[in-house]
């Protein structure tokens, strides 16, 4: 497949960019590889709407799969249960 | 006499369970420093009643946030109840190992996990995706090629108005360690040094599952956007 690649150093390879997308998504890129990914990305629109993608994907992810509350019974539960344990230890 | 809480034999399950030694025998995650008992009143021993009340304090503020874990990991309310209930027993039995100022947020997380693991999970036989196992990290890279996305911006637009219940549903079907791992990253946003220890797996372990999660997750949610548009397509033709 041929895809228009930027000529740059380093992380020019969109095969490189791409391993590192989640970890670049997950913050857990040293600053120099963000930039170099940052870099590429501006450049590259194919990595660029694939970032978009995984992006969108954890946003929702985080927006719609959180966020239950417990029932409140629970809670109560939980409390009288630790009396009750604490009179054991 | 056996001491029942809820059916739930408090005495010798503490005592006894394996699991209950396993998560005693956790490192108190102590990065060091700040090893000290809140109290800075020099020679204090906390009482058993501070410990409790600390524990109340500090611990039960994540009850919301376990009981939304662990209804990922169990998949219905009722187990996803009894494996908090368990977490905060185990929790406060070994809260005296617990070193304060460490994450105490993750420590319960790993609790939780481990409960889930070692007594839910395995009553559990759940139609799920494969985890792909023998499928080597490096043959998924190739195959993703730039275009594999499968989604044009149309359909961005469509997975990014997706309803909450598809979301949800499409993490359900992820295998456990995979969802437990998206979840955690994500909805969490714990790093993955932080997931590693809750999991109890290396950080490349950590890596390879959110890596396979997410594009098993992304492939869904193509699917539900792609659906739903094709539905809303038809009903504006009619």
């Amino acid at each position: 497949m041929n895809v228009e690649r930027p000529e740059d150093a380093s992380l020019d390879d969109c095969e490189h960019v791409l391993e590192r997308v989640y970890q670049f998504l997950d913050n857990e890129v040293d600053e120099a590889t963000g930039d170099a990914i940052r870099h590429h990305l501006s450049m590259c629109e194919p990595c660029l709407e694939r970032f978009d993608v995984e992006e969108a994907v954890k946003s929702l992810v985080h927006r719609c799969c959180g966020g239950d509350v417990a029932p409140t019974y629970l809670r109560a539960k939980i409390v009288s249960q630790l009396t009750v344990i604490r009179k054991t230890l | 006499m056996p001491l029942l809480v809820d059916g739930f034999d408090v005495q010798s399950s503490l005592r006894t369970s394996p699991l209950l030694s396993y998560v005693m025998s956790i490192p108190s995650a102590s990065s060091g420093a700040s090893a000290s008992v809140p109290d800075s009143d020099a020679g204090h021993v906390e009482t058993a009643d501070e410990r409790h009340e600390r524990f109340e304090q500090d611990a039960l503020q994540y009850l919301d946030q376990l009981y939304a874990a662990a209804l990922r990991m169990t998949r219905n309310p009722a187990d996803a109840e009894d494996v908090v209930q368990e977490t905060y027993a185990k929790a406060y039995a070994s809260f005296h190992q617990f070193t304060p100022g460490t994450n105490l947020k993750a420590w319960l997380y790993r609790i939780l996990t481990n409960t889930y693991i070692n007594s839910y999970r395995k009553r559990q036989r759940e139609p799920q995706l494969s985890d792909g196992e023998n499928v080597e990290d490096w043959q998924l890279a190739r195959a993703e090629s730039h275009t594999s996305s499968g989604l044009k911006s149309a359909e961005m637009v469509a997975l990014e108005n997706l309803p909450d219940t598809d979301v949800k549903e499409a993490l359900q079907q992820l295998a456990p360690d995979f969802r437990l791992a998206v979840y955690l990253a994500d909805v969490e946003g714990f790093s993955y040094k932080e997931i590693a220890d809750i999991m109890g797996t290396p950080i490349g372990t950590v890596m390879s599952r959110l890596n396979r999660g997410r594009t098993q997750l992304r492939n869904l949610l193509a699917e539900y956007a792609r659906e739903r548009g094709i539905k809303r397509a038809e009903a504006s033709r009619t």
